[in-house]
């Protein structure tokens, strides 16, 4: 028989393990495009020198180490672009093949590692990589004065280009132990030892003989303290090494078709917005994934609500308005995106990733809003980071394949 | 015996407390991808050349309410504040163009730029407009409310030929347990991991990642129309703004901040600017000292505040241009990254947490201490306190 003590006791223990239960499953419940991350994804980097599917275009990577210890990282590079059944010419959801043909998506990878030096920045164009990083001694023979782009082990630093031109896919980076190169916390005390890269990519295309830019943050998932170092990253859910996924992304938005006029009524820009999509559990073991179902809730300024709902496998871009409508342009006029449907010009879409038993299925993304000047002038475009609310319950896994 | 259950008791419940209270602080960094309770965009532009979008959103399921505020620092040394309010329905999107405002016109056309439920009268910027807007979210008397139901982005639209650049507007989480704070005009930027405040706590790094001044974009280099090596620059701006703002007696904001850059070579150099009220400025302005002029491609440079001073926020944005100039070039904006916070763990630019300890707050405030008895009504931190304070409301 219990005691009043003895219960009494029990109930404050109970409120201990819960509050700390309480506080293990809220505390990771961040990633993060403003700060450092122990986990750098670049949801959107595309490569078409040629101008296969438009305008030629190709992407800055932009990565720094923001510690003041020398850092290293395992890099994979997803290839998503797809290729047509019958002659293996690239395609996409944009442009199509021959009749009777289907654009096959793909799902490679090429990975590579490299040192970075401490608080050093790098940059390098998707197509062409670093072959000689600035202070491996070998395309600057004297090297650097404080460091080193060798690895603790000796192996040297080198960034490849992306698997094909044109390239449609991701990059994705995990901080790792310089001399182990296996997943570690970050090194950093004022960021609370999150992780220590950042990063940004630029996408620039000529379009008419003219320049055009786009550029958003990577986004950095960060670590938490305990990190077990193999290569199955746990990301939020039981036993996190990492924070986890938001539950939903949140973005702002034009309607398809929204005609904005600016400077007063001297100017006017139609606007159309792509969204991509990529998932924050991925097996590079197998080089598998499962599809992923996306919920949508959009809310127009007449405060009316819509639903919708679409999926994807490993990496998605997408227009809102071929959310819900057949691929392309003919079916947009009818979108719930489409603001002839909508009658307001700004919207706010909630997207929500379906988990299953095993894991949440947490997605990342970033949009592209591409404006078309009345003025016939070229496509203008701009990119911005999604918004991030909640955390996934269940977690997902980031499983790495073997470094050596 | 029962002295000693007595204790364990009480250690076990206010452990189990302060855990609970740590996990209400736990996220205190500004953020630019979630909803907060005072939405800042550090750089609107309303002039002859370019105009500037404005996308907000209420994220919750009850009506937010906000008081705006434009700050126009278009003339230097001349400070000039407009307030207006909105409200926005149950997770409602608004938008206004800087340069055309909004009108509240219950007849406008399905599909046109006024169509929704107007979020009340917004007034245009004066021609030539260079400045802020700041959203402080309140409740329907007006009082400032720690909600975190506000949340928007920023385009800026080159008016000749429609090119965009796009970015976050960066919000201040509130912290929404009762009983923190007041809901008074002066907003306490003190919530932080380690002391549960008002609103999160102002950065105390930002850290940008950029390119040498001027140095040719290799993209248009070689994919563009680019005659000869300088012909394809890439032009960074850099725009910040104080965390801190007196809006009742208009007293600007003034901040002066410590900089190092780093190349790919490791090569450290430093300089120091101020901002006041607002600096919007190229990289290549003889105010850096040349630090961002350097041999490789890749820049990255720590801002930190010096001692005494608080917090920056900010954006940057790139201009690429080819050799014809003009309308062919490319603006892109993007968010700086943060690091730390200015009100508890202050760092120097080289990292290293400072030691030297003030009363934040409270009738000593600004004094040195070493423990927080020494700053009655305040905190001993080794940070600076900012504040927002808002105009009293009649």
């Amino acid at each position: 028989m219990w005691t009043k003590a003895s219960k009494m006791r029990r109930a404050v223990t109970g409120v201990f393990i819960g509050s700390v239960l309480f506080l293990a499953s809220n505390a990771g419940a961040d990633v993060l495009s403003d700060q450092s991350g122990a986990i750098l994804v670049y949801p959107k980097v595309t490569v078409d020198t040629s101008g296969v599917f438009g305008a030629p275009q190709d992407t800055i990577i932009q990565m720094t180490n923001t510690s003041n210890s020398v850092v290293s990282a395992r890099c994979f590079y997803i290839n998503a672009t797809g290729h047509c059944s019958n002659n293996d010419e690239p395609c996409n959801e944009q442009v199509a093949c021959e009749t009777g043909a289907t654009c096959v998506p793909q799902w490679n990878k090429r990975d590579f590692r490299l040192t970075l030096t401490k608080r050093q920045p790098l940059a390098w164009r998707a197509s062409e990589g670093l072959s000689d990083l600035p202070c491996d001694g070998i395309g600057s023979p004297d090297g650097c004065a404080l460091g080193s782009n060798i690895g603790a082990d000796g192996s040297v630093s080198s960034i490849p280009p992306v698997q094909e031109d044109p390239f449609y896919g991701e990059l994705r980076c995990i901080q790792v132990d310089s001399e182990s190169f296996q997943p570690t916390v970050g090194l950093n005390d004022g960021n609370l030892r999150g992780g220590d890269l950042k990063g940004e990519a630029t996408i620039v295309s000529i379009v008419a003989d003219a320049p055009d830019a786009r550029k958003y943050n990577a986004v950095g998932i960060q670590s938490m303290a305990n990190n077990n170092n193999d290569d199955v990253l746990q990301i939020g859910g039981v036993d996190a090494e990492y924070n986890a996924c938001p539950s939903v992304l949140t973005l702002n938005h034009l309607f398809e078709g929204a005609t904005v006029i600016y400077g007063a009524g001297a100017g006017s820009s139609t606007v159309r917005t792509d969204l991509t999509v990529v998932p924050c559990g991925v097996d590079y073991l197998t080089d598998t994934t499962d599809p992923i179902v996306l919920q949508f809730l959009i809310f127009n300024e007449f405060e009316q609500r819509f639903s919708a709902s679409t999926s994807f496998d490993c990496w998605r871009n997408l227009a809102l308005a071929d959310v819900d409508t057949r691929l392309g342009p003919f079916g947009d006029s009818f979108s719930i995106f489409s603001a002839s449907v909508q009658g307001t010009l700004g919207g706010q879409t909630r997207v929500r990733p379906v988990g299953n038993a095993n894991q949440s299925n947490g997605i990342l993304g970033v949009l592209d809003e591409r404006w078309m000047s009345a003025s016939s002038g070229p496509e203008r475009t701009a990119a911005t980071n999604v918004h991030f609310e909640g955390a996934v319950s269940i977690g997902d896994q980031m499983i790495l394949s073997p470094d050596n | 015996m029962r002295m000693t259950m007595r204790n364990w008791w009480i250690a076990a419940a206010a452990t189990a407390l302060g855990t609970v209270a740590a996990a209400g602080v736990a996220s205190a960094d500004l953020t630019t991808e979630k909803s907060g309770s005072i939405v800042v965009y550090p750089k609107v532009i309303g002039t002859s050349e370019r105009d500037t979008l404005i996308q907000m959103m209420n994220t919750g399921n009850a009506t937010a309410h906000a008081h705006c505020f434009y700050i126009n620092a278009s003339i230097r040394g001349r400070w000039i504040e407009t307030d207006f309010d909105i409200w926005l329905t149950k997770q409602q999107p608004t938008h206004w163009l800087a340069r055309s405002g909004r009108t509240v016109n219950f007849f406008d056309a399905f599909g046109s730029d006024g169509a929704g439920f107007d979020p009340g009268l917004i007034p245009p910027v004066p021609l030539g407009f260079q400045g802020e807007l700041r959203c402080v979210q309140v409740d329907e008397s007006g009082a400032p409310l720690r909600a975190n139901k506000l949340k928007g982005s920023a385009t800026l639209i080159r008016i000749a030929d429609g090119d965009v650049s796009e970015y976050n507007a960066i919000a201040f989480p509130g912290n929404p347990n009762a009983g923190v704070g007041n809901n008074d005009n002066v907003l306490d930027l003190d919530n932080t991991p380690g002391h549960a405040g008002e609103y999160d706590a102002c950065p105390d790094t930002l850290t940008i990642n950029t390119f040498s001044a001027g140095i040719d974009d290799p993209i248009v280099t070689e994919l563009g129309d680019c005659a000869v090596s300088g012909d394809c620059p890439i032009e960074t701006f850099l725009t910040l703004v104080p965390c801190a703002q007196d809006l009742e007696r208009l007293q600007q904001g003034k901040v002066t901040i410590s900089i190092e850059t780093f190349d790919e070579f490791e090569t450290v150099l430093s300089t120091s600017i101020t901002v006041d009220c607002w600096l919007n400025a190229s990289l290549a302005d003889p105010i850096f000292a040349g630090v961002f002029k350097r041999d490789t491609l890749a820049v990255t440079a720590r801002f930190n505040p010096v001692p005494g001073n608080g917090g920056v926020i900010g954006v940057g944005e790139e201009l690429r241009s080819d050799s014809d100039g003009g309308l062919d070039s490319a603006w892109a904006a993007y968010n700086l990254h943060i690091e730390g916070n200015r009100f508890d763990a202050a760092r120097n630019v080289a990292g290293v947490l400072r030691t030297a300890l003030t009363c934040a707050g409270g009738s000593n405030a600004g004094d040195s201490c070493t423990d927080g008895a020494q700053c009655p009504g305040g905190t001993c931190v080794n940070g600076v306190l900012d504040q927002i304070v808002l105009p009293e409301q009649p």
